[in-house]
């Protein structure tokens, strides 16, 4: 092939030829084999980059990027694991970054996806959650091994009721969910409060249909969750296997 | 900046890491990079033009602060002692679970490439922006972007394992 084939293959290929320039490459493609060849390695090579880096989209945005976006004061400083949970506004929040529309409702005090009747996989949504809180600080991700799920703590709080909860937003079969769960005895880890999003079509505007993005905080608070434990706390905690 | 744009570019978060992680290959300087981006935007915000995209110019924003950093790295690096140069840390390979998956492959490709080859295959081939508009964000020629783009895809299917017609699409600046 000639230099001048290959760059109006690969011209053709990102689509930006006129329409007889497009002809005329569909000419070559239909009689040199090595043309085709080489745009087949283009759409491959590319697929690979798209598909790649779109894990990317799937991911929860971290807070500190939406109050930088928002030009919310600081809040943790950059590098920081542990997020600074805003008592009245994360979920919306956090909304903003991960989903085009946020509906559904709170299920606080017992666990169930609303509007979800798929037990089983309200089950290994659970499971991945109580497996991911136990091993990941927050502002890191779990990605659960062999499954299309990943956890990303958020906030740990020592509550007076209930023991060590953890704030969490989680990707389940591309639902996402925002959620408090506490540890057991049992070292499983209870959804106390779920909230799950609905990804829409990207309109520019987002907001709770609900209007019920303060009960996972209220549900802290309810537990006399206070503050969310700083850094060093909660590597301590968590080396302790939790216990306090 | 108004409010409406200042929803507009929360809204722009993720695509912004993914463009971010497509230039570091690292998910917390991706982070860093977005941040540091956002917050220079919105000091600059009178520079931005209403009714022009808001998406190119945060691109922009990115890649301009990213040589920045790469650049005063290379001079922080430069000004330590051999023996002090703290010994570098592939971060991925602290997280074993996930450094198979495809992010993570792609990432150790993406790798190879030179920073202004990374920017233009991301914004090509990824954000399917034209070759104009591309040219228009990164202030370079079109022939630039071809040659850029045609240097990058070659190295990478050099590491997936396949080969493309040699010595074609020379440089043009």
């Amino acid at each position: 092939m000639r230099e001048q084939d290959c760059e109006q293959i690969m011209a053709y290929h990102d689509r930006q030829l006129d329409r007889e320039q497009s002809a005329k490459v569909e000419q070559l493609l239909a009689v040199d084999i090595e043309a085709r060849e080489f745009l087949a390695q283009l759409q491959e090579s590319d697929d690979f980059l798209r598909t790649g880096l779109g894990e990317v989209l799937e991911q929860p945005v971290p807070q500190h990027l939406v109050d930088a976006a928002r030009g919310n004061p600081a809040g943790p400083a950059r590098g920081k694991k542990v997020l600074a949970f805003p008592a009245r506004s994360f979920v919306s929040r956090w909304a903003y970054a991960t989903a085009a529309s946020v509906t559904l409702a709170v299920v606080a005090g017992t666990y169930m996806l609303a509007g979800q009747p798929d037990l089983a996989q309200s089950d290994r949504l659970a499971r991945v959650v109580s497996e991911g809180l136990e091993v990941t600080a927050s502002g890191d991700i779990y990605r659960a091994p062999g499954q299309q799920g990943q956890v990303m703590p958020m906030a740990t709080f020592a509550t007076a009721d209930a023991g060590v909860c953890r704030q969490y937003a989680a990707q389940y079969q591309g639902e996402q969910n925002v959620g408090l769960a506490c540890r057991q005895p049992d070292s499983r880890w209870q959804i106390r409060a779920q909230q799950t999003l609905a990804a829409g079509s990207q309109p520019r505007l987002y907001a709770p249909a609900s209007g019920s993005e303060d009960q996972i905080g209220d549900q802290i608070k309810a537990l006399g969750g206070g503050q969310p434990l700083g850094m060093a706390q909660e590597e301590i905690l968590m080396s302790n296997g939790w216990q306090r | 900046m108004s409010e409406d744009i200042r929803d507009e570019l929360v809204g722009l978060l993720p695509r912004l890491r993914r463009f971010a992680m497509g230039l570091t290959g690292d998910i917390s300087d991706a982070d860093d990079l977005v941040q540091q981006a956002c917050e220079k935007a919105l000091r600059k915000q009178h520079q931005w033009q209403p009714g022009t995209r808001l998406d190119s110019w945060m691109y922009r924003i990115i890649q301009t602060t990213r040589i920045d950093n790469v650049r005063s790295r290379r001079s922080d690096t430069a000004s330590l002692e051999t023996g002090r140069i703290p010994e570098a840390r592939d971060r991925r390979s602290e997280h074993a679970p996930e450094h198979h998956n495809m992010l993570d492959r792609v990432s150790r490709i993406l790798d190879q490439l030179p920073q202004d080859q990374r920017a233009v295959m991301v914004l090509v081939a990824v954000e399917e922006r034209s070759y104009q508009e591309v040219s228009k964000i990164l202030e370079i020629p079109v022939g630039t972007v071809m040659s850029r783009l045609y240097r990058a895809r070659a190295r990478i299917q050099s590491e997936l394992g396949m080969t493309m017609p040699a010595g074609t699409v020379a440089e043009k600046t």
